[in-house]
């Protein structure tokens, strides 16, 4: 510890600072005004940033991995060969680099925003502690050395997602959301426990390299036979679909999705990056974490992507209908996590975290502008009741329009680039298949549709707002269009770290690209296991092109669709709707997944703990242990008062019990 | 001095709680304010001396330390007054003498009546509790065991609630049945010594340990259930849990919380100091029993505790959850397993103490524990809503607060003793935190309707200052497990000694069996994977 080089100090600030943050704002600061507080917050994001970016361009731009042993967390004595060190640690390779620049650039974007939206509420300190205390988190999740450490970032950014999605919690209905969000996530967090115990039991180590001075799993797993993965197959298949239980509570994919929807009643500008550009890609970056184990379980893999898939597809067909701009934006969250999600399971991590890192812009952009039109409507969220607002909000609509350009992938737009590939790896990729890709592609021109809807149906056509909320409507301020203006740069051109290979071509790169390259240190271990036991597809340009051009025709197919059904205002749709009928419902009440849950978990757990305590504490036990001296009562016809009597019974009982007892432990003894 | 110390300490340990509750009836009888002042400093005095205990203590030995030997009863009795520490009861006495002081400042507001015999039977107890932990020797420890008992059954029968009497007999009953089954096979052991060594008498658990071992082992099995039986009623495990909900709805707080802090684990320490080093053959033939009995604790008590409308019955089933998660991971025995177990009979006593406080708090300012009075509390009162939470993140375990470390590794240590109990216990880990956010929601969220709630007084400077305490402390066994653990390392490291031996001997007793042409039994392998992994 004494001696730390440079990187490594720096490392530490990046992730004490925002704790500092935190603790500044929740203690010291809860009577400052509110600039203060703001200031104080963003600087302690703003500053990690800047740190990050030295780290980023210095040592991680080397590929060297700076790694930092904080203290030995759990110690596990006595484990032969020698005792078990757990050490609290820290390590910015080039998967962490990348996520560090997203969290801390974003997040200060976030904080800057969240000065002037928060600016009306009182006790505002609370709301920039809490969020201080979830960047620190998220960067313990992507910065832990070893899965124990990532654990507590993981449960962390699940605590403060509680305590900001119930940050209105005079409202009943928002504190419910954020404890359904904590529950769901703790069913994951199973799954995460479990995975480091198959981990520790298969390899006795936690950490994943050895950046902290410690052998790591990805040492290890290289240097094991296949012989041994194949004798261990089963243990490793239950490691990686504990590993996608974690991811699906985090990340929000089937069946755990439905806490996110819920955490929509938490402030906007939580939403946009807890609920879109942080926190919920941790699963993705876990699974690429642990890329190495994944790979050697095809059965993991295959049902990583399929959830994924259907996660997409299914989030999307919700996101038709719904009539709530966070709502709509939430759930093609779930929907784009799972295209993240998939694009692991078929193997391409890389685009995954590519993918990762272009929603963080989009979407962090799409929810902060849908949050500038709800500051402006007065907490208004419905968008039957808007339209027209682009002529009074030009900046946030012209944002918001190209944030839907690159989450429906118009050409050479982030989302495009990104999507494009996974789409590409969904059919090609080491575990692809064309039934991966046809999922991928239905949920991609689900996008293009809801989107184009949601954007239509806010901003353009007719108002549908009431006379006085529309007059009063008006651009915000720069803490707004800032943030806004820098996401929609980084949504337009963020794409190029995942250039297609025949995009490539056209402007004369050749090669892999950025992401591929980047990555490679971190994958390497995944890529050569793919290698070896996947078949992997010659790339072809002809299919590559293919793909892309059958995506981008449907893209503006549905684009052009949603258009000329909402242009005129949400009757088109309303046609539509009554034509399906029931179906219409039963997508509109989202599938009524949550009353299945209630029926088949919540209300059988609910009688259990009824029949435990109702039957077991009170009848059973109580009844014996109180019964049988009130029947001895009963029959020796004590006259006294109950209470008195009662006890003296009881006592006799007892001893006589105890006596009985002694009798045959010593004559079984004897 | 040091000599003074190293050779008298524990029994001055034992002395100073037992003389300040003596003298505190030199005081003015009237003058109550300098009773409470007196007991505090008492207490105090006593935290200070076993920081002394810590500073002489050697983490590298598993011999007890600090021991003293003196006669006590007729000496051909055998019996005498011996005590000593290792690793274990060092980290369980420091929670003792901890606990004490923030107990008694709560009693500042709490008790109002007899405020001297009070804090003279929470010396007298603190006192017992000392050298229950201490003690080396089968009668001493007997002794003390029951003089707990004495104080306990005052407070709830005198400073307790509504229903106290019912609670307090069924409390003592429930107990002293125990104790006897204690006694029984205490008796046994001390007999079958004496048959054993030429009718030399001894009730010093060090050399007994080396007969008991010995023993066959359907008798090491009856005597280990009746041990265990007793501990398990105190811990107290499913089934025999129920007297502890009604005990700690009806004792005032400071019983409840010095009940939930260092009662309990007089259970947990007795399996950990008497049923397992004594009959270690017994242990490993019934670790899996042991450990099922343990998970069904955390789920029942999980259920059960989500389904109460009154706050303190709660938190009092929340107890019998966790302390089935300690006997599971004592049962692993393993040292992930025992290490956690003990870690988390720590991180119980603070994270539960405070809760225990918590409901204090509320109940001195509203006179219900009824949670459907309440709701939006963190509207009136963000301070005690704030220590709240941080209270119940150290119950569900949150990593970064000690309770997910005891957890984490007994966990472990069951997951790798028998992987399909891990599992079950690790469900545990869901249900916890659905019976204390869903007490957390009821409790502060949502709007302040009731009227009653609107001008409720936060905490109060003195109250702050014990809640804020034990926040720090939760926090701070998150991240200092492992120079905690260090002390009790060699402790456990030779009771895992003693476990291989038990596991030698079942092996030569079967193969003895199987010579008999009976069949060996197939778990021994299992047995040997579960200790060498």
């Amino acid at each position: 510890m004494e001696d730390m080089s440079t990187p490594q100090i720096l490392l530490i600030l990046v992730f004490v600072l925002p704790l500092v943050g935190a603790i500044l704002n929740g203690f010291f600061l809860r009577a400052a005004n509110r600039h203060m507080i703001t200031a104080v917050a963003t600087a302690a994001i703003a500053i990690p940033f800047v740190l990050s970016l030295v780290l980023f361009l210095g040592p991680i731009w080397k590929g060297e991995t700076v790694g930092v042993r904080l203290f030995d967390w759990i110690t596990l004595s006595l484990e032969k060969p020698a005792d078990l060190r757990i050490g609290f640690g820290l390590a910015a390779d080039r998967l962490s680099g990348l996520l560090l620049l997203v969290i801390t650039g974003i997040g200060s974007l976030i904080h800057l925003y969240s000065g002037e939206y928060m600016s009306h509420e009182k006790g505002v300190y609370r709301f920039f502690a809490y969020l201080n205390l979830f960047v620190f988190s998220m960067l313990a999740l992507v910065l832990g050395s070893n899965m124990l450490t990532t654990f507590l970032g993981w449960e962390g950014v699940g605590l403060c997602s509680y305590l900001l999605i119930g940050y209105w919690y005079e409202g009943e209905s928002n504190a419910i959301a954020g404890m359904k969000a904590f529950l769901v996530n703790r069913v994951g967090d199973f799954g995460f426990l479990m995975a480091m115990f198959l981990a520790l039991t298969l390899f006795g180590t936690l950490d994943y390299s050895s950046a902290t001075g410690v052998k790591g799993l990805a040492e290890i797993v290289a240097a094991l036979p296949p012989e041994w993965f194949s004798l261990h197959s089963t243990t490793i298949t239950l490691m990686g679909l504990s590993i996608l239980l974690a991811v699906t509570g985090k990340s929000a994919q089937m069946p755990l999705y439905i806490w996110l929807p819920d955490a929509m009643a938490g402030p906007t500008p939580v939403s946009a990056l807890i609920h879109a550009a942080t926190m919920v890609t941790a699963g993705v970056y876990f699974m690429t974490r642990t890329s190495f184990l994944l790979v050697h379980s095809p059965l993991a893999m295959a049902t990583i992507a399929a959830i994924g898939a259907a996660t997409a597809v299914f989030a999307a067909t919700i996101g038709f209908v719904q009539t709530d701009i966070k709502k709509v934006l939430a759930y093609s969250t779930v929907s784009q996590l799972g295209f993240m999600v998939l694009a692991c399971g078929v193997g391409a991590f890389q685009f995954g975290i590519a993918h990762l890192v272009t929603h963080a812009f989009f979407k962090a952009l799409l929810f902060l502008g849908a949050g500038s039109v709800i500051y402006a409507m007065h907490h208004e969220q419905d968008i039957l009741k808007m339209g027209g607002l682009a002529k009074k909000m030009p900046a946030t609509a012209l944002t918001f329009v190209i944030g839907t350009m690159a989450i429906v992938g118009f050409p050479l737009m982030a989302g495009f680039m990104s999507k494009d590939e996974i789409l590409y790896n969904a059919f090609a990729g080491p575990f692809g298949h064309p039934i991966f890709w046809a999922l991928g592609a239905f949920a991609a021109a689900g996008t293009a549709f809801y989107m184009t809807r949601l954007t239509v149906l806010t901003f353009f056509g007719k108002t549908r707002a009431d006379h006085h909320t529309f007059e009063h409507a008006h651009e915000n301020n720069w803490m707004i269009v800032l943030p806004l203006s820098l996401l929609a740069i980084l949504s337009v051109v963020g794409g190029v770290i995942s250039v297609p290979g025949v995009i490539g071509e056209l402007f004369g790169v050749h090669g892999e690209n950025f992401i591929t390259h980047w990555l490679a240190p971190v994958l390497e271990n995944a890529q050569k296991t793919m290698e070896h036991t996947r078949h992997i597809h010659e790339h072809s340009e002809g299919l590559e092109w293919g793909l892309m051009g059958a995506s981008v025709g449907t893209m503006i197919a549905m684009v052009a669709l949603a258009w000329t059904m909402y242009r005129k205002g949400p009757q088109g749709g309303e046609r539509v709707a009554t034509a399906l009928g029931g179906i219409y419902r039963l997508v509109l009440d989202k599938w009524r997944i949550d009353e299945l849950y209630g029926v088949v978990f919540v209300k059988p757990l609910q009688i259990t703990a009824d029949i435990c305590y109702q039957v077991g504490d009170v009848i059973i036990v109580e009844g014996l242990v109180n019964g049988v001296p009130r029947m001895l009562k009963n029959i020796t016809q004590v006259a006294s008062d109950f209470h008195g009597g009662f006890v003296r019974t009881y006592a006799k009982f007892m001893y006589l019990g105890v006596i009985v007892l002694a009798a045959i432990l010593f004559w079984s003894l004897v | 001095m040091n000599e003074f110390f190293a050779r008298g300490i524990l029994s001055l340990l034992i002395l100073i709680p037992l003389l300040g509750a003596a003298l505190l009836y030199v005081l003015p009888a009237k003058n109550e304010r300098l009773q409470r002042n007196f007991a505090l400093a008492v207490a105090l005095v006593e935290l200070v001396a076993s920081f002394f205990l810590v500073r002489g203590f050697s983490a590298e030995s598993y011999n007890f330390q600090f021991s003293e030997f003196r006669n006590w009863l007729p000496v051909e009795t055998g019996i005498h007054y011996i005590v000593g520490v290792d690793g274990l009861s060092l980290i369980l006495v420091l929670l003792t003498t901890a606990l004490s002081p923030l107990v008694l400042l709560s009693t500042y507001s709490s008790v109002q009546k007899n405020v001297r015999e009070f804090l003279a039977l929470f010396l007298f107890l603190e006192a017992a509790m000392v050298g229950t932990f201490v003690s080396l020797d089968l009668i001493l420890f007997y002794v003390f065991w029951e003089a707990m008992l004495i104080p306990m059954y005052f407070m709830i029968g005198f400073w307790g609630g509504k229903n106290r009497i019912y609670a307090t007999v069924k409390f003592v009953l429930y107990t002293v049945f125990g104790s006897l089954l204690m006694l029984v096979a205490f008796a046994y052991v001390y007999y079958v010594h004496a048959q054993l060594h030429g009718g030399a008498y001894t009730t010093n658990i060090i050399e007994l340990y080396k007969t008991t071992a010995a023993l066959p082992l359907n008798q090491q099995l009856w005597l280990f259930g009746a041990l265990t039986l007793a501990f398990a009623i105190k811990v107290p495990m499913f089934p025999v849990h129920t007297w502890l909900p009604d005990a700690h709805v009806e004792a005032p707080t400071a019983g409840s919380v010095i009940l939930a802090g260092v009662l309990l684990k007089m259970g947990t320490y007795g399996l950990m100091r008497f049923s397992i080093p004594l009959f270690p053959a017994a242990a490993i033939k019934m670790s899996s029993v042991m450990i099922a009995l343990g998970v069904v604790g955390i789920i029942y008590g999980a259920l059960i505790a989500w389904r109460q409308t009154d706050i303190k019955k709660l938190i009092a089933y929340s107890s019998v959850s966790h302390l089935g998660f300690v006997v599971a991971g004592i049962f692993a025995l393993n040292t992930a397993g025992m290490s956690g177990a003990l870690y988390q009979m720590v991180n119980h006593g603070v994270s539960t103490g405070a809760l225990f406080l918590l409901v204090g708090v509320i109940y001195e300012r509203r006179h219900t524990r009824e949670l459907s009075e309440f709701g939006g509390l963190a509207s009136s009162m963000p301070w005690y809503a704030f220590f709240f939470v941080i209270a119940t993140l150290g119950s569900v375990a949150l990593p970064g607060t000690g309770g997910f470390v005891g957890e984490w590794m007994i966990l472990f240590g069951v997951f790798k003793a028998n992987s399909v109990l891990g599992i079950l216990a690790a469900s545990g880990v869901v249900l916890g935190a659905i019976y204390m956010l869903w007490l957390v929601l009821k409790m502060f969220w949502g709007p302040l309707n009731n009227s009653e709630n609107k001008k409720l007084e936060d905490v109060c400077g003195r109250e702050a200052f014990i809640l804020g305490t034990l926040s720090v402390a939760i926090f701070a066994l998150g991240v200092l497990s492992t120079p905690v653990l260090e002390h009790a390392q060699a402790s456990l490291m030779h009771l895992q000694k003693t476990l291989q031996s038990g596991e030698a001997y079942i092996i030569s007793f079967e193969n003895k069996n199987s010579q008999l042409g009976s069949e060996a039994p197939q778990d021994r392998v299992a047995a040997s994977e579960r200790n060498h992994p």
